[in-house]
């Protein structure tokens, strides 16, 4: 079950509303914790039993070893606790992830392929987060054992309340299976608020509307695109080795916007969910395709992982390079490419291996990494700093960006594509021509491919128009170029009621087929 | 006023800061904190239709649910895919599947020419092998099953995965859990609605649908089919008795994944299974031969068609006898010339004269068209001598 069965949404989440404030009554805000606990839990038991025993127990450990870490004296055990618990998921997540590559080890390989075959579901959202709570615990180990414990305004202390925050944060089903990735010390502290179990009205209207974009970006636009445009190419490359060039020029333009709708509609339904019941979630897309270079580009999109990677990879790496090169005495060409550009490229990988045990991912992250180096060196260097300031601002924005938008184009066709072969034959059938009784698309689906890339290029996104109710945590600040004609300002009005409402009536004509988000499988 | 209407517009849209004489209106008024009351139409409508699944549980997903009532006047194929699972779990005594060549035969036509009382046919569009398999697997299971009957065409010579919208469909009617809704769509809780009341699962907006399957005029009557079957015919491509090249019987997933296993499991069980090699027109050889149309003919090599066909059959034939299934019997009804003659088709492939698709399941019953490795070359000889045989239709509005 995902955020757009209907069952969840007209079914069990008008239920779990009602007995979470019913909850939140009667018992405050641990009986309102207990319910989204609880909730999640079944959540987590419509992926399969093995699903719900492994978030279980991985949560419960890592509980344990981040109680070790926050409240322990001796710093050996603080750091043993931490190596154990990342180890623990970063092994839990190899095994259930990368088969293919464990496949040949004797034991490891039968364990991998069992786990892979009980839990079809990704794991590698939720292994980051709790990943993460763990390296929370020991960079602010105060602060975290503070937000654990904090009882709410005029409630006592009470011992059950730490495994509770923590088991709740760590399953909360809005983000619990693709994410956002959300800081520990951005959610707790959200449990100990005296509002905290209750519903209000205007979480409720923000909560409603952040989900029916996000559920019209999924039926309308990601699933619409992938089935006429992208999936039957990308097959058919699979399976013959060649399509019609126009095709294959076609998907791969069509498949980086269906991309960002399905992932950012998806991270649009969690943060409405969870703000439903008064939790705001971190913000994960910013209008990516506004991306002026490659830099900007991943301060907008999956901006969770990417500050993950960059907090708890990218910065020790570079540092230990400074310091590395500074004790060597290393300067310039050398200096930077142990401090900047190896820490770069080690996080890119990272961040493609993420995805998966595939070549393609590797290349991905290996390709952004590079290109992230070169656009980072040129705009460091004195004569970009001299001739930014002779380009008019909008001139610089744009060109930027039809630099960057069929660049990225390109690599997240690499990325789609199972293979480096399939990816080589996707590129050798740009010169094919048009397969005899291969229809092509119709006027009418140009234009819906066209609305949706006129969308993401000049829409106001949900987070802008939603801005004064601060519907998620943002992580960077982006500077809004939305043109000023489609700046529009959401309010809980009777005309965004409306809005809202056509929204929810047309996507509830398109439920009976679920497709499965494109980042369930990562 | 043009001024006060922009404004308000302006200010509905961009937000733009309250006024101090906002909210004096009644209408102004009104319009803060109203924001829910639109909304929660469309939710509460949710609520209501996903109530009225939940109770009926017309697909049969769920362990709680109303005992099924189907009605016997047939179901659009987007419905009937999702009914899979109800058929299989009721029981039956003749179970049809087959692809679009064998959706025209109604219950009705199969208890009478078989003597049962409860067949059901849940063929559908381009059913491939994968589904098939599936579907087959779990039709074996069917309570009181006594014969199963296979349509086996051109699109079972695919030796591919690919599985079609319908057929994903069926096959995840087979697994779905109780929170997928393939049912929640208008018309089915309509039909539901139907049921709770007593009736069968039905509403008449499917009528239509289904009627169209059976009341088509036949192909003859449309003079732009006829034109280009007489080309084909009477200026053939010079490939269509072109020897066709030659594939290996172990490259037909249908023949190993599909037949097969599910022959054995169904021997196992005193099931008798008749494979269908169905009727067709012999001037559509030529079509496919001069049109080939990309969808679904994948598996084709260079060389005639057809020819490549009666291959495929043979596999088929000899692999039943080569496995001493007993229990299986394939009729090859596309070389008999009194199930071939193109006025009885809608189309160029699909037969849909009732009194045709009555003489096609008494030559079944009767076994008129048996065919075994013994007498194969009699059959291929049939079908050669029938497609060099064949002479355009000439047709004209006069005809």
């Amino acid at each position: 079950m995902s955020l757009v069965h209907p069952a969840l949404l007209f079914l069990c989440l008008p239920i779990f509303l009602i007995v979470f404030a019913a909850a939140g009554r009667l018992w405050g805000s641990r009986g309102a914790l207990t319910v989204l606990t609880a909730a999640s839990l079944l959540f987590g038991a419509t992926q399969g039993i093995a699903f719900l025993v492994v978030i279980v127990a991985s949560a419960l450990v890592n509980y344990a070893l981040l109680m070790v870490i926050v409240r322990s004296d001796r710093p050996g055990s603080v750091r043993l606790a931490l190596f154990t618990g990342i180890a623990a998921n970063i092994g839990l997540l190899t095994l259930a992830k990368y088969t293919v590559w464990l496949g040949w080890i004797p034991v490891i390989g039968t364990a991998s392929l069992s786990l892979a075959a009980l839990i079809p579901t990704t794991l590698s959202f939720l292994t980051f987060q709790r990943s993460v709570a763990l390296l929370d615990g020991f960079s602010a180990r105060g602060a975290v054992a503070t937000d654990l414990q904090k009882p709410r305004g005029g409630e006592a202390l009470s011992p059950a309340d730490p495994p509770l925050r923590f088991v709740a944060f760590a399953s909360m089903f809005p983000n619990l299976l693709i994410g956002p990735i959300a800081y520990l010390v951005e959610i707790v502290p959200q449990f100990a608020r005296s509002s905290f179990g209750r519903i209000r009205s205007i979480d409720l209207s923000i909560g409603l509307t952040l989900l029916a974009i996000g559920l019209v970006k999924k039926f309308y636009f990601a699933d619409i695109i992938g089935r006429d445009w992208v999936d039957p190419v990308f097959a058919d490359v699979a399976a013959h080795g060649a399509t019609g060039g126009l095709r294959a020029f076609e998907a791969m333009v069509a498949y980086y916007v269906q991309l960002y709708f399905d992932f950012s509609g998806y991270s649009d339904m969690a943060l409405g969910v969870a703000r439903m019941i008064g939790i705001t979630l971190p913000i994960n897309f910013d209008s990516p395709s506004r991306a002026t270079g490659i830099v900007d580009f991943y301060r907008r999109w999956h901006i969770t992982l990417t500050r993950v990677i960059a907090r708890f990879l990218f910065s020790p790496l570079s540092i230990a390079g400074t310091r590395y090169a500074a004790r060597k005495r290393w300067r310039g060409a050398r200096a930077q490419a142990i401090s900047l550009w190896l820490p770069l490229i080690v996080n890119f990988i990272v961040i493609g291996l993420w995805h998966g045990p595939r070549l393609t991912y590797v290349l991905f992250g290996t390709i952004h990494g590079l290109w992230y180096i070169l656009e980072t060196e040129v705009r460091g260097t004195k004569w970009w700093k001299k001739r930014r300031k002779t380009i008019a601002e909008p001139v610089r924005m744009l060109s930027g960006m039809a630099l960057t938008i069929p660049l990225l184009i390109l690599t997240f066709a690499l990325f789609r594509s199972a293979t480096l072969v399939d990816f080589g034959n996707l590129l050798g059938s740009l010169g094919n021509p048009a397969e005899p009784g291969i229809e092509l698309p119709t006027t009418w689906k140009f234009a819906q491919l066209g609305l949706a890339y006129a969308i993401v290029m000049f829409g106001p996104n949900a987070y802008e128009m939603l801005g004064r109710y601060r519907p998620g945590i943002r992580s960077y600040i982006n500077a809004s170029i939305t043109p000023r004609i489609f700046a529009f300002r959401w309010r809980p009005t009777l005309f965004w009621g409306l809005l809202v409402c056509a929204a929810i009536a047309a996507v509830i004509s398109k439920m009976s087929a679920v497709t499965p988000f494109a980042y369930q499988v990562f | 006023m043009i001024d006060t209407l922009l404004s308000v517009v302006r200010r509905t849209i961009y937000g733009a800061p309250r006024r101090q004489r906002d909210g004096k209106t009644i209408l102004e008024r009104a319009d803060h904190g109203f924001f829910l009351l639109p909304v929660m139409l469309p939710v509460l409508f949710g609520i209501g239709l996903c109530a009225v699944l939940m109770l009926v549980d017309p697909y049969d997903l769920r362990p709680w649910g109303m005992p099924p009532k189907l009605t016997h006047q047939g179901y659009p194929s987007i419905v009937k895919v999702n009914l899979v699972r109800v058929y299989l779990n009721s029981p039956h005594e003749l179970i049809m599947l087959g692809s679009s060549t064998a959706m025209p035969f109604t219950e009705e036509q199969l208890n009478t020419a078989f003597g049962y009382k409860t067949s059901v046919n849940l063929s559908y569009e381009a059913l491939m092998p994968p589904d098939a398999g599936k579907i087959l697997t779990a039709a074996v299971e069917t309570p009181g099953l006594k014969r199963m009957v296979i349509g086996v065409d051109y699109v079972q010579m695919r030796g591919d995965d690919k599985m079609e919208y319908l057929g994903r469909g069926a096959v995840a009617s087979l697994t779905n859990q109780w929170f997928d809704m393939p049912d929640f769509t208008l018309p089915v809780v309509r039909a539901s609605l139907n049921r709770l009341k007593g009736r069968d699962f039905d509403v008449p907006d499917w009528r239509p649908e289904v009627d169209k399957l059976y009341d088509a005029p036949a192909v003859t009557t449309r003079p732009d089919v006829m034109t280009i079957l007489d080309d084909s015919v009477a200026h053939p491509d010079p490939t269509i008795f072109e020897p066709a090249p030659a594939r290996s019987c172990s490259s037909y997933p249908f023949i190993d994944r599909v037949l097969l296993p599910v022959g054995r499991a169904a021997m196992a069980r005193n099931i008798h299974i008749d494979l269908l090699f169905p009727a067709v027109p012999f001037q559509s050889y030529y079509n496919w031969q001069k049109h080939p149309y990309s969808q679904y003919y994948p598996s084709w090599g260079t060389g005639s068609h057809y020819r490549q066909l009666v291959d495929f059959y043979r596999c088929i034939v000899e692999a039943v006898a080569a496995n001493a299934l007993a229990n299986v019997t394939a009729h090859a009804l596309d070389a008999d010339p009194r199930l071939t003659q193109i006025t009885d088709f809608r189309d160029t492939i699909h037969m849909t004269r009732p009194e045709a698709l009555r003489r096609t399941l008494l030559a079944v019953r009767n076994g008129d068209d048996v065919v075994t490795p013994a007498t194969f070359a009699t059959y291929r000889k049939a079908m050669d001598q029938g497609v060099a045989n064949v002479r355009a239709w000439r047709w004209s509005p006069a005809k």
